[in-house]
């Protein structure tokens, strides 16, 4: 039974890593700047594991998920503008997501786009409503798994493995002109962002606690994050290494969904092809799903409501409305004809200012002796935990002027 | 440690909030004044690449074994990107003072955007169709490369 948790983190991470704005982020760093920027994952993915481990291990000791720790730890006001800013770019990221499966839905079925999108909201809907907690896990953490295709795609198209492993170390794009110099630092900052995303911690926590982890569920904890967190990674680098393979001779940047898929059929052929759709289609919905719960729980644990997806719908109807509400306006705002890949990018960056406000109240509790006992943080976790922090707020500060500066990263 | 979390809340949060916010608005301020002519590359760069990715699709529905769905819909999406760029092209040429390179950009798009209209019909078109609609992407491409690369090294 125990095995089966591990797809909480696989969902966490592949909704995390792999959802619609990483997919092209990714795609178009190889692109743009080959391996050079796989740093940046090996990076992200320490922060996320890092942070993710210690909003597992505060919920299984303390029952206390992410947003009660904001609202304790920062005061109300600071909490306010927080939860406000997470669930902006949560309700942002989810309509990218539903966007992005109507794409994918499209490219297989042909179908109009906007019936697609509503389609898309209602089977979304059944499945929040219907499924129980373990069972979301399951479905999108293991449908998710196709995209295990772009690593097999990654491996098929024969890249100079000397070069993969030279993109590890920290380095600076080579004879670069400032405005490459500019773009090369927005996609380390969006990069780092679109892995450390804050809503991965909230689900993350709220799911342990949904899954009623106990102190002694902490190994596991660790195995969890750092397994899902390694496979997310990896599906990340596999998309780098497909974008400089496939895309960067050729000069393209992806807009679409359907430029990585492409890119595992020129390498793999017609079964990598559909195995890449049908993947993204669960990646996107995890992320979706993700999304849209994350809001419920930040609001339900910043105002003290019940909350619960293991609680029927009139034990906590505040919870339950709120998710459907978030679902409804995501997809309002896709239907209103926004590119879902734009959107992404923006609230991948805006995503990277709320993230010192969220992991600080977090370091706080899980280095406390007092509150966490001999479960609090030991000197790795603290060290690396600082680390972060001030990395996360130094991109908090880089990310708007750069944006701004390379004109949302085109240039 | 509570009152840490405090500070951090009552000072710091408005800190980093307010230097993101002014970091950006200096950055707006600062931004180079050839903007015009910088968006009009973005545009042609971004016109490139969609030509060169739908060559590649005409490429693949000739010599690969790709799902015919896929082909159709993917040259569709491609499409409506690509008219938005062309009349983004238009529009920044404008702008930037550069209508004779932008109207030859926008023809050399309005070529491609019916050669990627033949990508999507029914029935699907045939290897030799497949393979012309590969080469005018390809002369496209290549044509929109000497473009950006001529406006890249005017002086600004």
């Amino acid at each position: 039974m125990k095995a089966l948790e591990l797809f909480l983190g696989i969902l966490t991470a592949v909704g995390g890593f792999v959802e619609i704005g990483e997919l092209t982020f990714a795609l178009n760093a190889g692109s743009k700047f080959d391996f050079s920027l796989l740093w940046v994952v090996a990076l992200g993915t320490v922060g996320i594991i890092v942070y993710g481990e210690m909003a597992g291990r505060v919920a299984a000791v303390r029952k206390q998920p992410v947003f009660h720790l904001i609202r304790e730890r920062a005061g109300l006001t600071a909490g306010l503008v927080t939860l406000i800013a997470a669930n902006l770019v949560n309700m942002l990221t989810c309509a990218a997501e539903i966007g992005g499966i109507a794409l994918v839905w499209q490219l297989v079925s042909g179908w109009p786009y906007r019936p697609l999108v509503a389609g898309t909201f209602v089977l979304l809907t059944l499945a929040v409503w219907f499924l129980p907690f373990k069972w979301i896990e399951r479905v999108f953490g293991l449908l998710g798994l196709l995209m295990i295709v772009f690593v097999a795609a990654a491996v098929a198209s024969k890249p100079d493995w000397q070069q993969v492993s030279g993109g590890f170390i920290p380095q600076l794009p080579k004879a670069a002109t400032s405005s490459e110099m500019w773009l090369y630092a927005y996609f380390s900052v969006a990069l780092f962002s679109s892995i450390v995303l804050p809503y991965e911690t909230y689900f993350y926590a709220s799911g342990a606690i949904e899954d009623r982890w106990k102190p002694k569920d902490l190994n596991l904890n660790r195995i969890i994050i750092i397994g899902g967190s390694v496979l997310g990674s990896s599906l990340a680098v596999a998309l780098v290494i497909l974008g400089s393979q496939q895309l960067s001779g050729r000069e393209i940047e992806a807009q679409l969904p359907g430029t990585a898929a492409l890119a595992a059929g020129i390498s793999l052929g017609r079964w990598a092809l559909i195995a890449a759709l049908a993947g993204m289609v669960f990646a996107f919905g995890g992320a979706a799903v993700e999304t849209t719960l994350s809001g419920a729980y930040n609001l339900a644990q910043f105002f003290g409501w019940p909350w619960g997806k293991f609680r029927k719908p009139r034990e906590v109807p505040r919870f339950h409305a709120a998710w459907f509400i978030l679902l409804l306006l995501s997809t309002l705002l896709i239907l209103s004809g926004v590119d879902p890949v734009s959107v992404v990018e923006y609230s991948i960056v805006f995503a990277v200012v709320t993230l010192p406000f969220t992991y600080f109240p977090m370091l706080v509790i899980a280095a406390d002796k007092r509150v966490m006992k001999s479960f609090a943080n030991g000197w790795l976790s603290n060290t690396l935990g600082w680390l972060f922090l001030v990395l996360t707020t130094l991109a908090a500060l880089c990310a708007i002027p750069l944006l701004l500066i390379t004109h949302g990263g085109r240039g | 440690m509570h009152k840490q979390g405090k500070s951090w809340g009552l000072w710091l949060v408005p800190a980093i909030g307010g230097l993101a916010i002014l970091s950006g608005v200096y950055a707006e301020i600062m931004r180079r004044p050839s903007t015009a002519q910088a968006e009009l590359r973005i545009s042609l760069s971004e016109l490139r690449s969609e030509i060169t990715e739908s060559g590649l699709l005409a490429t693949h529905a000739k010599n690969g074994d790709p799902l015919r769905n896929f082909v159709r819909e993917h040259a569709h999406q491609l499409e409506k990107h690509m008219r938005a760029t062309v009349d983004d092209v238009r529009g920044r040429s404008v702008k930037a003072g550069e209508a004779k390179a932008g109207e030859m950009a926008a023809r050399r798009g309005e070529s491609a955007l019916a050669s990627l209209h033949l990508l999507g019909a029914e029935p699907a078109p045939s290897a030799t169709v497949l393979g012309d609609v590969a080469s005018t992407m390809d002369s496209s491409s290549q044509e929109l490369s000497r473009l950006v690369s001529t406006l890249s090294q005017q002086p600004r």
